[in-house]
């Protein structure tokens, strides 16, 4: 705790070790910045962009950008907030998300960040991308309906080697990540309850496992995302 | 974001497009701002100029006699299911 540095988030004075990231350093000083492909421990992406924050006049993702000394962040914003939540219902448009029958409904992030910017419907008209359900594996189901393309599976399941057991396939508006057919054949039942978990929506499942917690004790039933960090 | 706007586009194009959908258009591209590229970050720029610099021609377009266009004609829509299954349609009833 040596370089401890001072910077302002919407004009409270914060204090955190100087090279942090910007999400990482405000929850230290209780304040939330949402996220969704950013996830403690994994090199950040910055590709969901809800962490977006006004520094200097630009916008900048907050999970990629380190403080530095006297940086004045803006973050809770009417403008802040308009452009969080429009990303938010783009999600939403450009999959198809069924929340009611939903197996992660509840201990879902998206939708927790849906109700957290109390989102009634997306503004934008619905999409409606014909996708698939790849069941081929024994262990899991990926749903390419729900899939909200943060790369968080990719990052962290892999095994022993090192090798990942999803990969993007096809690029643009056609991309999916698709489980390794061989590699999934190997796959132990702890990697794909890990890869359930660390999946923010509902794509991937870990087959005979949905509905397993009931409703009141999933994550997000009774506080809503954010409320461990906010003071 | 770039598909959404694409397909608003295309509506207005169509001639099914009313004043809100260029006000959408250009409220939408902000959205673009927040973009990770530089190719996102200018991706609404064609539309976002070209609705200010052409405007006239864009209003041309646009159904000017309604607020909302719903796309889908209710009177020929049970006419032709009721041809289908051999019905006659009551429209005074409705």
């Amino acid at each position: 705790m040596s370089n401890l540095i001072k910077f302002k988030i919407d004009g409270v004075e914060c204090m955190a070790e100087g090279g942090k990231f910007i999400v990482e350093a405000a929850a230290e000083n209780g304040i939330y910045i949402p996220t969704l492909c950013n996830m403690k421990g994994v090199k950040p992406k910055g590709a969901c962009r809800i962490c977006s924050v006004r520094i200097n006049g630009r916008l900048m993702t907050s999970c990629t950008t380190p403080v530095t000394d006297g940086m004045e962040i803006e973050s809770e914003s009417e403008e802040i907030r308009e452009l969080r939540r429009s990303i938010v219902e783009l999600l939403f448009v450009s999959g198809n998300h069924f929340c009611p029958a939903c197996e992660k409904s509840g201990s879902c992030e998206l939708q927790a960040l849906g109700y957290y910017y109390q989102m009634m419907v997306p503004r934008f008209p619905y999409e409606f991308p014909q996708k698939g359900v790849d069941a081929t594996s024994s262990k899991i189901i990926k749903d390419q309906n729900r899939c909200i393309f943060c790369k968080r599976c990719i990052k962290t399941i892999k095994d022993e080697e090192g090798r990942s057991f999803f990969a993007f396939r096809n690029r643009g508006h056609r991309t999916e990540v698709v489980l390794d057919p061989v590699m999934a054949e190997k796959m132990d039942d702890a990697t794909a309850q890990l890869a359930m978990e660390n999946c923010p929506v509902g794509s991937i499942l870990v087959k005979e496992k949905g509905f397993d917690k009931p409703i009141g004790t999933r994550k997000f039933d009774k506080q809503p995302i954010g409320s461990d960090i906010k003071l | 974001m770039t598909q959404v706007m694409n397909n608003k586009l295309r509506k207005i194009l169509d001639g099914k497009g009313v004043a809100k959908d260029l006000k959408d258009l250009k409220e939408w591209s902000k959205v673009l701002n927040a973009s990770r590229c530089g190719l996102g970050q200018t991706a609404a720029n064609p539309i976002v100029s070209s609705l200010k610099n052409f405007r006239p021609l864009y209003e041309q377009l646009i159904q000017k006699d309604t607020d909302f266009d719903e796309g889908f004609d209710m009177k020929s829509a049970v006419q032709a299911s009721c041809n289908y299954v051999g019905r006659v349609p009551n429209f005074n009833h409705h």
